[in-house]
């Protein structure tokens, strides 16, 4: 199978390498989860991935025109003050359609009210997007992504700051669209216990590399406590992946 | 001064009332831009500094004059140096214009970010472009009558020239913006998805300040920095305290610059005061009408 994204020894960084010899392959169908400490090059092997920057060596091949990539940036970074609505921002999603100068027209606003209803969000079409709650912002987000029926959806800490209901309910929403609309999935978080859950292959980004494993394989505590500089616990909780930090017998955390 | 004498005033400085509605329409139009991407100091100081070209302008202007005066008949190329002198010192909008696109290159070149933040950059760039101003008209032949004009421009001396070239400068600044509106919104909202989607974003950036620079520059010129620069802030403002979508907001700008720019000219005229005051004046008025109606409609 060909790989839709492929790092061959690639050297990643802006003036200095923030990662290096990267060697990483996501073929069509995958679900990849990307943790890794604060500050490691999650965002880095990132903007990479989206083609936001060159490789310094080594060589990246992101997907071309014929397999988009839908991105979903953290909406923290998305700026309320904007008087948009929710149809205004998933139209965004298209604009790269419309050649240079044209608007979104009639046809554009019923494929965009088609993935809203899609997501559920349908009825929030109107609303203004800073009046939205964190799952409603996140869904309208993933909505820009899927206008443009991308093959490969790459999502930003989709989950950070939500509630358990928003958090289950945004992850849902991942899963049903990679099992039902055969997405390849590519989701950066902290947060590992929803990665671990839900992705089947891990890149695991830390100490300038960057690791995959399969997200079931038994090491993986031995490999998030190297990363992370600490011993880990790996637990199975009826049937879902529970991280801990390793208690010492103090009550300290090494 | 009476009603009729207003009215026959008006009618005067027609094209003085043409150009204060224009320079309020495009002002407005950037400033709802210019307010939503949080960069309202970087358009007073681009006000400075094309204040402080102009200053230079005053300084340089009688020198150059004479000097190109002295060498336009000698031999090419001296004669055609000389000549071009001549034509630049009889033209401060160009040297305003150079000093004001020089500082958006040195702003957006700076490589400071992860030492200060960017707001101190365009601070010190608005102390020095002030500081030049001041030292620049100070030095010039005319001094305090200079000041007065940067200040509050010259729009009730705008001529038909003068309404021509800047209808022509500012018109192809509202087309551009008018015709690339997708872009400089999406970029402005939303720069890393933007460019995720292979858009240009330091491109469409460079066109928005250069754009920008460019009807600062030629808007100073005509109506001062203090008028400009409450054009660039006050309209928009009352456009998003009045309404929540971009359209209505844009709607709203426009009609509160272009309302400010006739009844403060018509205030101007009726009491015998600079332009700038009454404007300013007429803009804060509808901001308070915008807020009252804001607090009586359901979010």
């Amino acid at each position: 199978m060909n790989a839709l994204i492929s790092f061959e020894h690639a050297r990643l960084g802006y003036r200095e390498p923030v990662l290096d010899d990267v060697c990483l392959d996501v073929f069509p169908g995958d679900y990849l989860g990307i943790v890794g400490p604060n500050g490691a090059g999650k965002t880095t092997l990132l903007r990479a991935i989206l083609g936001l920057i060159r490789p310094l060596a080594g060589s990246v091949r992101s997907p071309g025109p014929e397999h988009r990539i839908g991105y979903v940036p953290q909406r923290d970074t998305l700026d309320s003050l904007f008087p948009l609505s929710v149809l205004d921002i998933v139209l965004m999603g298209l604009y790269h359609t419309l050649g240079p100068v044209r608007r979104p027209g009639p046809k554009e606003r019923r494929s965009a009210m088609d993935v809203l209803e899609d997501l559920g969000i349908g009825d929030l079409a109107s609303r203004s997007y800073r009046s939205l709650s964190g799952g409603q912002k996140q869904r309208c987000i993933i909505a820009r992504a899927l206008i443009s029926k991308p093959e490969v959806l790459v999502l930003d800490e989709p989950t950070n700051g939500m509630d358990l209901p928003a958090e289950h309910g945004i992850v849902s929403l991942i899963d049903h669209l990679h099992a039902e609309h055969s997405l390849t999935v590519l989701f950066v978080s902290h947060m590992l216990h929803v990665v671990l859950n839900h992705a089947s292959r891990l890149a695991i980004v830390g100490d300038g590399r960057v690791v995959t494993l399969d997200a079931s394989t038994d090491s993986l505590g031995d490999q998030l406590a190297a990363v992370y500089g600490m011993p880990v616990d790996v637990h199975d909780v009826r049937g879902s992946v529970v991280v801990l930090a390793r208690q010492q017998p103090d009550g300290g955390s090494t | 001064m009476s009603w009729q004498d207003v009215w026959a005033g008006l009618h005067l400085n027609s094209t003085g009332v043409m150009a204060a509605v224009l320079v309020g329409l495009v002002c407005a139009y950037l400033g709802v831009f210019v307010v939503l991407k949080r960069v309202v100091f970087v358009g007073l100081t681009l006000a400075q500094l094309s204040g402080a070209g102009i200053g230079l302008a005053f300084l340089l202007g009688p020198v150059l004059g004479a000097l190109g005066h002295r060498y336009a008949h000698s031999v090419w190329p001296v004669g055609q140096v000389g000549t071009s002198l001549e034509w630049i010192a009889a033209r401060p909008l160009c040297i305003s214009l150079v000093v004001t696109l020089l500082g958006i290159w040195l702003l957006a070149r700076h490589s400071w970010s992860h030492v200060v933040p960017r707001d101190s950059i365009v601070g010190a760039a608005y102390v020095a472009a002030y500081g030049m101003t001041l030292l620049f008209i100070l030095r010039s032949p005319k001094g305090m009558e200079d000041v007065r004009e940067l200040l509050d421009g010259s729009v009730i001396a705008t001529s038909p020239a003068d309404l021509m070239m800047l209808a022509l400068v500012l018109g192809t600044v509202l087309v551009i913006h008018a015709l690339f509106y997708k872009q400089h919104l999406f970029v402005a909202f939303d720069p890393e998805a933007a460019a995720a989607q292979s858009y240009h974003v330091a491109g469409w950036e460079a066109l928005f300040y250069v754009t920008l620079g460019v009807a600062i520059t030629v808007a100073m010129r005509q109506a001062g920095i203090l008028l400009v620069f409450a054009y660039l802030v006050v309209p928009p403002i009352v456009g998003l305290v009045a309404a929540r979508r971009m359209g209505s907001v844009l709607g709203i700008a426009l009609l509160s610059a272009g309302l400010s720019a006739i009844l403060g000219f018509v205030l101007a005229l009726k009491w015998d005061l600079p332009l700038s005051p009454p404007t300013i004046g007429v803009g804060l008025g509808l901001l308070a009408v915008a807020a009252l109606a804001r607090r009586r409609s359901p979010a």
